[in-house]
């Protein structure tokens, strides 16, 4: 099977899981976001960052305020779709969280909350192909959402960029080859 | 230095635009003692005090260089190539919209300076292998010019704006004088031996870009920040802000008016000539009018069409000089949407320092010599970056979260290659603007229409990119190599030309071998509507040539009396 029918085959499927769904999926991917109660919840952002870089020898999410960053971004660079599955997202990991060790995640310990960001992150499964084109169809998934934006939030963040990672904010020549060792960090821009 | 005017007052000489070109013919004109007005459209900025941007960290930034929702919807073409830190230097969709017939996205810059602050850079010639090949090939019509007509003058244009670049002694893509070059990484050094052992008649050499490795004329050098857009408070790049402005506003000869939307040329017919502008002021829509002696029009080749298009009059109902019928017509734009990326498990010891402000090039290889060998017309180079991944790759290839994820996220990833190829395109007289008949924008000038397409010889030739990318990098040894077809229509390039060709034949086109309107003496276009094909080289060092032959030109026939 070549690439193309490979495609194929996954969009038939994909039609196949839309009529399914139905005119309520339909509307909860596309009705306006509540982001009053994203604003809520900006603990748990704060938080669910941390887990996924936390504070180690250097600064970790929430020192970078990584949340104010995630927040924004969901508010005004996301597409609707994408929105709502945001929201949707952080209602089932606390349903989720709850269900599953009785508490709320706050209140989880570092190893718990690993456990239920790594269920999150391989829910969606681990086909490439098949991801991609889910979210073409339905809009950014939640974690992957949640995950990258942490990633840019933290990386571009002041504490990120220069504790977290080496920021060259004036490098005046252009070293093409330059041998490291293993505690080389990666430049914070291009 | 620079005095603005209000009332209407006659020069020897106007240029319409303040872009790479217009900067060029402003300078040029000034420095030979003609008394110059430059009209822009857009609003003024000043070398070093208008980049408000520069010197700012990604954590200055309101959304960290990322689009809003709304920008991507309300500027669907400015958002592709723009971002909060260089977005004021380009037009806005919403106050200046146009029309596609077909997709096409034409990415302007509205101010003094047009484009020459955002452009990426590169510099390369064209040879007698893109200026025979129409003739050669039975395309279109021949250029009215040879390499060695243009040689003194890229010459000339590369000792003013500062060029770094390698010697690689090609016919078809001339050594310039250069500044010393920058240097390749160890990966793309990799790639580079390994195509030289490989592929005999290929190289890979580092890009040809007007970024300044020294000092030159007052201005840099680059202090490789690779912030270019931003405007650079270093002068490290050539802009016309940086260098040609400022050194036509030298000479004390040159009158700078912004805001001017140029709305047609006036054309005298018992004179037969050109005698000056109309303008409309963008702030107070008063319309205002201009003489002079000689025109230059550098509006950019899809604006300097329609002020030539709407300028109509008894003696050219169908546009200024459009005897030929080909005004407007033969639009190109360089295709760059296919190519190929790959990863190398290697040179983990081996980083680099600071953010070099260009890539590579590996010049045109396929029919050149004797004999075609593909199964298109013409060719493409590639040009490519390597580097080691960092998190803006794998933020969303990496698994896992925590202490780990972190400690990986934060290290040099592998080192990738990306390329993709730069490819010519083909004149076809049914690529074209013209005006629009009854949408009107807000100074109530008709809208521009917009029809292109790619054609089977550019799709072809995208499909070769691919193959040919692809096996040059496994050959290298790279892993997960991938190719690449991103579809962007027309203009994605931003090498839009060939809107009023030159020509010899005043029947078939519209500019003579001098930049000259076969039909009106006095008018000279000299950016990049006077294209007769495309080449594969970017196209702004020609354009930049071309300005200062054309000059020279006027300014001499001036002299004897003939304009
Ligand atoms: C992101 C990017 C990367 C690029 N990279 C390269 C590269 O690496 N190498 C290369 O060779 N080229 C590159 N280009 C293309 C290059 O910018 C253009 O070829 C070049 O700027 C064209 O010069 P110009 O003078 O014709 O037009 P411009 O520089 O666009 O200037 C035209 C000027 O005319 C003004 N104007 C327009 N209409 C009117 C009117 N009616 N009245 C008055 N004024 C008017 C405009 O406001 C503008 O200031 C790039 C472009 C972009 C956007
Ligand atoms: S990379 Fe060089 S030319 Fe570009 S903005 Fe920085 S210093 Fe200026």
């Amino acid at each position: 099977m070549n690439r193309r029918q490979v495609i194929y085959r996954i969009l038939g499927f994909s039609a196949v899981a839309i009529s399914g769904a139905g005119f309520w999926k339909y509307w909860s991917i596309y009705k306006k976001p509540d982001l009053l109660y994203l604003m809520n919840k900006k603990s748990l952002i704060a938080e669910i960052a941390e887990t996924i870089i936390p504070a180690t020898d250097t600064p970790g999410a929430k020192m970078a305020k990584v949340e104010d960053f995630i927040i924004k971004m969901v508010k005004d660079c996301t597409a609707t779709k994408s929105q709502n599955n945001f929201i949707k997202g952080l209602i089932d990991l606390e349903d989720y969280t709850k269900q599953n060790y009785n508490k709320t995640y706050i209140s989880c310990n570092a190893n718990e909350r690993e456990s239920i960001l790594t269920h999150f992150e391989n829910a969606e499964g681990s086909n490439h192909l098949i991801r991609k084109l889910k979210q073409k169809i339905f809009g950014d998934n939640f974690f992957d959402m949640f995950k990258s934006y942490t990633v840019i939030g933290y990386c571009t963040s002041e504490q990120g960029a220069t504790k977290g990672l080496s920021y060259d904010y004036l490098p005046s020549t252009f070293e093409a080859c330059i041998t490291i060792g293993n505690k080389q960090k990666s430049w914070a821009t291009k | 230095m620079i005095n603005i005017i209000k009332a209407s007052a006659s020069y020897d000489a106007i240029v319409i635009g303040s872009g790479i070109t217009g900067g060029w013919a402003a300078k040029e004109l000034c420095e030979k003692g003609l008394k110059t007005l430059l009209l822009e459209r857009g609003r003024d900025i000043h070398h070093i005090k208008d980049y408000p941007t520069a010197n700012l960290n990604p954590w200055d930034f309101e959304y960290r260089l990322n689009n809003t929702t709304q920008e991507l919807t309300e500027n669907p073409i400015r958002s592709r190539t723009s971002d909060e830190s260089d977005r004021m230097f380009f037009a806005s969709d919403v106050d200046h919209p146009y029309i596609q017939q077909k997709p096409f996205n034409w990415v302007r810059g509205y101010q003094v300076g047009g484009r020459s602050l955002i452009w990426g850079r590169q510099c390369y010639r064209l040879s007698d292998l893109d200026f025979e090949a129409n003739i050669k090939e039975g395309i279109s019509i021949d250029w009215p010019i040879r390499y060695k007509d243009i040689s003194g003058w890229y010459d000339y244009v590369e000792r003013f704006i500062g060029v770094s670049g390698k010697h690689e002694n090609l016919p078809h893509l001339p050594d310039g004088c250069y500044q010393p070059p920058m240097e390749l990484n160890c990966i793309e050094k990799h790639l580079a031996s390994s195509i030289k052992k490989n592929e005999e008649h290929r190289l890979l050499t580092i890009a040809r870009v007007a970024n300044l490795t020294r000092g030159w004329n007052g201005r840099g050098p680059c202090q490789n920040r690779n912030l270019c857009t931003r405007g650079c408070p270093y002068g490290g790049y050539f802009s016309s802000n940086s260098a040609t402005i400022p050194a036509a506003a030298a000479t004390g000869n040159l009158t700078i008016r912004p805001f001017s939307i140029v709305r047609e040329i006036i054309y005298d017919e018992k004179l037969e000539r050109a005698t000056g502008v109309r303008v409309i002021d963008m702030n107070t829509h008063e319309e205002l009018e201009f003489n002079s002696r000689i025109i230059f029009v550098n509006a950019s080749t899809i604006n300097t069409a329609a002020i030539l298009l709407n300028s109509k009059s008894s003696r050219f109902p169908n546009g200024m000089g459009n005897d030929s019928e080909q005004l407007g017509h033969n639009l190109m734009d360089h295709h760059s949407s296919s190519g190929a990326s790959g990863v190398y498990d290697g040179y983990r010891d081996e980083y680099y320092k600071g953010r070099r402000p260009c890539g590579f090039l590996i010049p045109r290889f396929r029919n050149i010599g004797n004999g075609t060998q593909a199964n298109f017309l013409r060719g493409y180079n590639f040009q490519g970056r390597g580097e080691r991944e960092g998190w803006q790759e794998r933020k969303d290839s990496l698994k896992g979260v925590g202490s780990k994820f972190k400690e990986q996220l934060t290290k040099p990833g592998q080192w990738s290659v990306w390329m993709g190829g730069w490819g010519e395109c083909l004149p076809y007289f049914d690529n074209k603007i013209a005006l629009s008949v009854n949408d009107k924008d807000k100074w109530g000038l008709p809208l521009v229409e917009v029809d292109f397409s790619f054609r089977e010889n550019e799709h072809l030739m995208m499909e070769d990119i691919k193959q040919t990318g692809a096996s040059m990098l496994e050959e290298a040894g790279f892993k997960g190599v991938n190719t690449f077809s991103y579809n962007t229509p027309g203009g994605s390039t931003v090498h839009e030309m060939g809107t009023a060709r030159m020509g010899n034949d005043p029947k078939t086109s519209v500019l003579n071998k001098y930049n000259q309107m076969h039909a009106v003496k006095n008018l000279f276009v000299t950016d990049g509507s006077c294209m007769t094909s495309s080449a594969c080289q970017n196209p702004s060092l020609t354009y930049m040539a071309l300005t200062a032959r054309a000059c020279d030109y006027a300014v001499s026939e001036m002299k004897k009396g003939n304009l």
